[in-house]
């Protein structure tokens, strides 16, 4: 059932077993996984079915240094379906290396490995509509394509790991139906949790303060509750809630809040490989479930180990599309548009160069000089991205010139210092809010620079091409952007040790007994993937050990 | 040759359904399968013998079930056939010495209801012409049982083997043609998939079950494992090659289902009135299955399971029986 928080009498109190508090990757498979159950599951959630700007400017706040770190409205969706009505759609599961606990990154290591979620990255890739759980591209299509580089032997790289694209699926829309229909899951929107309160001793939540924005009130006692807001939101909640724990549920050791990682990325360099553009396979491939895949360069765990890097992929990207001596009418396009793009995949369109008449006319002379493949394109896009509902992933150039930069996608090592931390500015529910202070490790750029090196190395020796890049100016192509927008990770680590993390291995919080969090937060390390497969796989795995609690 | 024990009369004997009965029927020591089918043709399951019985017509049913132990009635056709077939063959029954009845009734009965669905649930009798006739067959039913007979009433979910016309073949004509794929939101609801190898097994497991004198049993028939349509339609898909399965978005299957669908039936109806068959039309995707693929219900084959003891086919196995000539099943769909 759905209601409104609205519609709730004032002041009374909800009871029901499970309470999940955000409805986005995390929090709607968690809840439907009691479809069928005599559970009865309460989900709240803050928003509504539609973006409202009152609602989202709840999620304003600062950061410390806005080139380093978007603002924090951004990349974030406070409405049913959360910030997978706004995601890119790419699912990548956790390399097993993840999970180690690996001497040259400190801190790492999770109290889980990734057989523990063996059972439920199938089941979060079948929630997130990316097709059979399957991740070598040698497996993963009928028949077996070509190699990504023909001659490439290396056995320190991979290219046969693949990420796969939701369509990208907005899980509020998508299972909007499964919540109407069910008989033991509400489903409450306007409801925004103001405070966790805990009983005196501070090891159990006593019940949970909502509010709605047309200012009514009311509580939520639930036998558990489940935190699913996010990697910012779920902890600026619990420090909020300081009543008992003076600086937040669960931090007697300053570490709610630290430990704060996206990823590092940027476009780096200039691949060229020999002989003719068959012999690379740059673009997407579609599985038999028709699947959008694409191939990824990544160095081997073992490999990794020796050189004592942390983890990172590289795809195939195009040359830097601000500069108009590329000569693609497609690029051009895009620069030109990029003001229509939203803020989430227009800002790396941006660039840092100054935008000029005469530049823009470079860009426009480039247009109006290859209106063939601009026109081819533009069709494209219009059918297979625009109209469609499985929908194209990115723009992808006809490969001409076997010539490319490559797009990394880098770990970022933990780091107590980058942090999330209340500030006395409050919100319209009088909730304190947030700074975002992002940091990053000259670790982090040294490790893709040794990897990048050794790639350059595995290239010529195989003598199929090279790549050339700039190690003196890799900060600098890496934190053109700053933090990589969306991935907010490590806030509420995971670990066995309550004086070193906030939850243990069940997610749940160390001292409380029936608090959990579900969230991105709760990853030790960030890996090389995109969080989300991983975000819905390990709140299936709190849903089953839910269900095998009394 | 050892005698058998029990005569069993299969009605629809010649149909889908009714073929794989009586396949299971024969590999019963203690039972002889007789088929009735309304026409004789050379679909007939070598080895029985067949009657030609109209199961609307009251003499030939009577005929037909003389010296009967029990009869299994898996006939389909219009709401008349359905119907008046029921309540004939429960008279007949009753004139020909109370045999045990075994009727194969639908999961339609529940009409447009959500949610887990046991065979307590009351029917509902909101789905139209099929569901409509499906109630009024099973209160016959319930009738003959009222009267002293005994009976068991089977509520398979979609019967799926490789000549099911309407969960096979016509699912697998919309998969090459790209007018099924991955519904989304579309294709939401449970399939409720069962094998017919499964339904068979259920209906002569059901000739051993012991019951009282005007007891009528009721079970529900669906794969506890089966999946929501949209994961049927995309391992179908995959495993008859069908690929890559295209993303259908709402809109487009509403458009294919209510202009195209729509004048298809009423063309195939006034062809029917004329009595030409029409087997040159499209399929067109009716409307009513539209709200099936989204209707979130859920049958409850426990009671099967636990009393008939049924040793379901596993999905990928009921993929596998679906393939005219199988190819191979991927790993990764089981």
């Amino acid at each position: 059932m759905i209601k409104s928080g609205n519609s709730i009498a004032h002041n009374i109190v909800i009871e029901t077993d499970i309470c999940i508090v955000g409805a986005g990757a995390a929090g709607i498979p968690m809840a439907l996984e009691f479809e069928q159950t005599i559970t009865k599951v309460l989900l709240l959630e803050s928003g509504d079915f539609k973006e409202e700007k009152e609602t989202q400017d709840l999620y304003s706040g600062s950061v410390s240094n806005k080139t380093m770190h978007s603002p924090p409205d951004k990349y974030r969706q406070r409405r049913f379906g959360g910030s997978t009505t706004i995601w890119g759609g790419r699912c990548v599961p956790f390399d097993p290396i993840d999970f180690e606990r690996r001497s040259y990154i400190p801190q790492s290591g999770w109290p889980i490995n990734v057989d523990d979620l063996a059972d439920f990255y199938p089941k979060a890739n079948s929630y997130l509509e990316a097709g059979y759980y399957c991740y070598d591209a040698r497996n993963a299509f009928n028949p077996v394509p070509k190699p990504m580089f023909e001659g490439f032997t290396s056995s320190a790289f991979s290219t046969d790991g693949i990420e796969r694209f939701s369509c990208p699926t907005d899980l509020g829309k998508r299972y909007r139906n499964r919540f109407a229909q069910s008989s033991n899951i509400d489903l409450l929107l306007n409801a925004n949790v103001i405070a966790i309160e805990l009983n005196n001793p501070g090891t159990e939540v006593d019940f949970l303060q909502v509010a709605t924005l047309n200012g009514n009130a009311f509580k939520v006692k639930a036998k558990s509750y489940i935190l699913a807001m996010g990697g910012i939101e779920t902890t600026r909640l619990m420090l909020v809630s300081n009543n008992i724990h003076k600086n937040g549920i669960g931090n007697h050791n300053d570490i709610l809040g630290r430990f704060y990682m996206c990823h590092i990325a940027g476009n780096v360099g200039r691949l060229k490989i020999n002989g003719t553009t068959s012999k690379v396979q740059h673009g997407y491939e579609i599985s038999p479930e028709g699947i959008y895949c694409r191939r990824r360069i990544q160095l081997t765990a073992e490999k990794q180990k020796e050189l004592g890097v942390s983890n990172m992929v590289a795809r195939l990207h195009f040359p830097k599309i601000t500069d108009p001596s590329h000569k693609s009418g497609i690029l051009s396009g895009l620069f030109m548009a990029k003001n229509f793009v939203s803020y989430e995949y227009g800002k790396r369109l941006k660039d840092d160069e100054e935008n000029t008449l005469k530049l823009k006319a470079k860009h426009f002379l480039n247009i109006l000089t290859d209106p063939f493949n601009t026109f081819k394109f533009l069709l494209h896009w219009l059918t297979k991205r625009t109209l469609a509902e499985r929908k194209f992933p990115s723009v992808i150039l006809p490969n001409e010139s076997n010539q490319f930069s490559l797009e990394v996608h880098a770990e970022q090592i933990p780091n107590k210092n980058s942090r999330i931390y209340l500030t006395s500015e409050k919100d319209a529910l009088n909730m304190p809010k947030i700074n975002v202070d992002w940091q990053y490790l000259t670790e982090d750029v040294e490790a893709v620079k040794k990897t990048l090196k050794f790639f350059s190395e595995e290239i010529a020796k195989d003598e199929i091409g090279n790549f050339e890049f700039d190690a003196d100016n890799l900060e600098t192509e890496l934190m053109r952007f700053g933090a990589y927008g969306g991935h907010h990770i490590g806030t509420t680590r995971m670990g066995d040790n309550p004086e070193t993390s906030i939850v243990n291995k069940d997610c749940r919080v160390h001292g409380v007994s029936n608090l959990y969090v579900a969230s991105s937060s709760v990853f030790p390390t960030s890996s090389q993937a995109n969080p989300t497969l991983t975000i819905t796989a390990i709140a299936l795995r709190l849903a089953a050990h839910m269900k095998t609690m009394k | 040759m050892k005698s058998k024990e029990i005569k069993v009369l299969v009605l629809g004997g010649n149909g889908f359904v009714g073929n794989e009965i009586v396949r299971q029927l024969m590999q019963m020591n203690h039972v002889t399968p007789l088929i009735g089918s309304r026409t004789l043709s050379d679909k007939i399951v070598q080895g029985v013998a067949a009657l030609k019985i109209d199961s609307t017509n009251l003499l030939e049913l009577k005929d037909g079930l003389k010296e009967v132990d029990a009869v299994i009635n898996c006939v389909t056709g219009d709401a008349t056939t359905i119907t008046q077939g029921a309540q004939l063959i429960c008279e007949a029954a009753t004139l020909s010495g109370m045999p045990k009845i075994i009727h194969l009734s639908s999961q339609s009965v529940y009409g447009a209801q959500t949610g887990v669905i046991s065979e307590n649930t009351p029917l509902r009798d909101d789905l139209g012409w099929y569901g409509h006739a499906k109630i009024a067959a099973e209160y016959a039913v319930e009738d003959y049982g009222k009267n002293g007979g005994t009976a068991i009433i089977l509520r398979p979910g979609c019967i799926s083997g490789k000549d099911s016309p309407l969960w096979t073949e016509r699912i697998i004509t919309w998969l090459k043609k790209g007018k099924l794929g991955d519904l989304g939101a579309s294709g939401d609801g449970w399939s409720n998939i069962v094998d017919v190898a499964d339904v068979a097994q259920a209906a002569t497991k059901a000739l051993n079950v012991s019951l009282r004198e005007g007891e009528v049993k009721i079970f529900n028939l669906s794969a506890p494992d089966s999946p929501r349509w949209n994961q049927y339609f995309v391992d179908l898909g995959v495993s008859i090659g069908a690929t890559p399965i295209k993303r259908i978005s709402n809109r487009a299957i509403k458009l294919d289902a209510y202009l195209l669908g729509i004048p298809i039936k009423i063309i195939e109806h006034i062809f029917k009135k004329v009595h030409i068959k029409a087997t040159w039309l499209p399929h067109g995707i009716p409307p009513s299955l539209l709200k099936l693929f989204r209707q979130e219900i859920k049958l409850d084959s426990t009671k099967a399971t636990t009393e008939l003891e049924l040793m379901w086919n596993p999905y990928h196995i009921m993929l596998q029986n679906q393939i005219p000539a199988s190819p191979e099943i991927p790993d990764k769909i089981s």
